[in-house]
């Protein structure tokens, strides 16, 4: 690392809250145990949950599993991603049996250099997507404790061989879901004060402190190959505080900062290069934003409809076909034409660049994809929070309900008639969410489009706002439409 | 099998070429016995439990349940369901009790609740109101006239939207 590269800090800007600074929570983040302190109670609660789902009842809305799963997870998840960061990775318990793996089988290998990308992961997002519309997986107490179960038997299998943080960096779908989503938090891991660094030798945030004379790692440093100095927001960020029990100097902070503001500019980010090179994150971003608009769409009404016309249009007779062809149509055809388009329209109104260089449409379509991010958040948003405001309290009697099972139903008799807030109120919630996203989307657009082409950002940014308006439009009729929680898609 | 050591690289991204992973890394090492008994161990484990958490199929029992419901398909609202309890022999089951227990296939839809009354010999009436379209699963708690109790489970699927 070259010192010098390095930037200064501004010294105008105030400095940024600090979540470590606050007592009780910095002394307990500070804690070397305290990441297992939180993933503990979470592996106890996926116990449970597989338990529950695999000799629990059989229906969805009677068992922990997809209660936990399907309401309860998703909906804390997003709003955790959106008021503070990546927590969740933090607390991973898929980690924790990692870690203790790792004591009897030691990993031999680097992840393969041609995999050290996104596509992996994007791959899964989308077969998770897939599966969850084709096998019904919400109404699926079995599927559902199945799904845990694999989850944490691929993280054995991926970290058993390979070394570091392969399976969070190149793998884990809901990792990769967070990581995009947490572009947008308001809190990130960074480091306080640059001079600090750039007077440090040891730079063992990356490299984990060590023993003076072995040589050994006591404490590790980044597994997800993110060299303080130099990062760049929360992306590939799992928030495991590695780097602030490395760092010598206790140099880095929880900082708060614009949510968003990394989406803007397009910096070399370690660990990760450039935004604007990286199309596997541009896919990964476009899978982020098509497939919220298209989880929300497989339960409305009208899918069926589309469903059962596709089905005999193109005389498909199987579901999975018939799902093939519309997350095709709106992972693939839809993005390919609407950002194309857009890109193709920046091209021919904003003219060259600013170095005169002509534009390639590709690049464009890269750089500007990033500005959707907001949207597809507000979609992933305004749906998970739909089902856990909707069925906020259905927790307690599932539980009362499980306990009562045990023999022993000292949480009393289940109270079945406890739902959660009226589907009138939320819907008010998922607009101010999608509204949020839209804002949230045209400022990245139009920063994007100041960067890219300073003299015409207003040309540069109304393909794009065109863009942000139909998809916008297309959410806001999807949560008006009628919910339909069918797991059959063409019988009937 | 050859694999590069050294921290992961992607293009454009010269900081990482240069981050310092030399040294003795804490995750060096090689395959242990104790480790592979363990995985084998955690896989025959997860066999058996593959093999042995497959649900129990209901015997059909004496007692035959038949159920309609009007509208036909069901809506979104309120549907009438007439029950036709028969043993055996096809003969009517008179003097039993049905608890209704509906429930969507979908985690955090509270259920609803009724009971059926008996109309005719062997033929069980209740009103059930349908709040959301999608599928929908009755379960049927019966107590005979003898104090015999069984249950049944009845998919109503793709009730419709008003």
């Amino acid at each position: 690392m070259n010192p010098s590269s390095i930037p200064a800090p501004d010294p105008v800007e105030s400095p940024p809250f600090d979540l470590m600074r606050v007592p009780g929570l910095g002394h307990l983040f500070r804690w070397r145990y305290a990441r297992p302190l939180l993933q503990a109670p979470l592996l106890v609660l996926s116990i449970i949950m597989i338990l529950h789902g695999l000799f629990g009842p059989t229906l969805a809305p009677k068992n922990l599993a997809t209660t936990l799963s399907w309401l309860h997870f998703r909906g804390v998840l997003v709003l955790v991603l959106l008021c503070a960061g990546n927590f969740f990775c933090l607390a991973c318990p898929f980690m924790l049996v990692r870690q203790a793996a790792r004591r009897f089988f030691k990993p031999r290998f680097n992840w393969p250099r041609a995999l050290r990308n996104k596509w992996i992961s994007v791959g899964l997002f989308v077969v998770i997507l897939f599966a969850y519309e084709l096998f019904a997986l919400w109404s699926s107490p079995w599927w559902t404790a199945w799904l845990i179960v694999g989850y944490f038997l691929s993280v054995l299998v991926v970290d058993g061989f390979f070394k570091h943080a392969s399976f969070c960096k190149f793998v884990c779908p809901i990792g990769q879901f967070n990581f995009v989503a947490s572009t947008l938090s308001p809190f990130e891991v960074k480091v306080r004060e640059q001079d600090v660094c750039t007077r440090c030798h040891t730079k063992d945030c990356i490299r984990g402190r060590r023993e003076p004379v072995s040589d050994l790692i006591t404490i590790r440093g980044c597994e997800l190959a993110l060299f303080q100095p130099s990062k760049v927001g929360n992306m590939d960020c799992t928030f495991c505080l590695d780097c602030v029990h490395a760092c010598p100097h206790d140099n880095i902070g929880i900082l708060s900062r614009l949510p968003a503001s990394e989406l803007m500019a397009d910096p070399i980010r370690s660990g990760i290069g450039y935004f604007s090179r990286r199309k596997d994150l541009t896919a990964l971003v476009i899978v982020f934003t098509f497939g919220a608009l298209l989880n929300a769409f497989g339960m409305v009404s009208p899918v069926f409809a589309v469903e059962n016309w596709l089905g005999r249009a193109l005389h498909v007779h199987h579901d999975a076909g018939v799902l093939g062809v519309i997350f095709t149509f709106s992972l693939i055809a839809e993005p390919v034409l609407l950002l194309g388009m857009a890109a193709w329209l920046t091209r021919a109104w904003a003219g060259k660049t600013s170095s005169g260089r002509p534009r390639a449409l590709l690049p464009l379509a890269v750089r500007y994809t990033y500005g959707l991010v907001p949207l597809g958040f507000g979609m992933w948003l305004a749906h998970y929070c739909f089902h856990f405001l909707t069925g906020l309290y259905t927790l307690i009697p599932v539980t009362q309900d499980a306990i009562a099972s045990l023999g022993r139903p000292f949480l009393g008799e289940p109270r079945w008639t406890l739902t959660g807030v009226p589907s009138n109120i939320v819907q008010i919630i998922e607009i101010g969410f999608l509204v949020l996203g839209l804002a949230g989307s045209l400022l990245v657009t139009y920063g994007l489009a100041e960067d890219d082409s300073p003299d015409r950002p207003l040309r540069a940014f109304l393909p794009w706002a065109a863009i942000c308006a139909v998809l916008w439009c297309a959410a806001m009729w999807l949560i008006f439409q009628p919910m339909e929680m069918r797991a059959t898609l063409m019988t009937g | 099998m050859h694999v590069r050591m050294g921290p992961p690289r992607c293009r454009g991204s010269r900081l990482i070429n240069k981050y310092p992973y030399q040294g003795r890394d804490w995750h060096d090492g090689g395959v242990d016995l104790r480790a592979c008994r363990v995985l084998v161990g955690f896989a025959c484990a997860a066999t058996l439990l593959v093999a042995g958490c497959s649900r129990p199929v209901e015997s059909p029992g004496a007692v035959a349940i038949e159920h309609e419901i009007s509208p036909e398909p069901a809506r979104v609202g309120l549907a009438t369901i007439v029950f036709k309890l028969a043993d055996a022999a096809g003969k009517p089951i008179t003097g039993a009790h049905i608890a209704i227990e509906a429930d969507m296939t979908h985690a955090g839809m509270s259920p609803r609740f009724a009971e059926a009354k008996e109309e005719a010999a062997g033929r069980y009436n209740t009103h059930l109101e349908f709040q959301m379209a999608g599928d929908w699963v009755l379960l049927l708690h019966v107590r005979l006239a003898g104090g015999k109790k069984l249950e049944r489970q009845i998919e109503v699927r793709g009730v419709r939207p008003k």
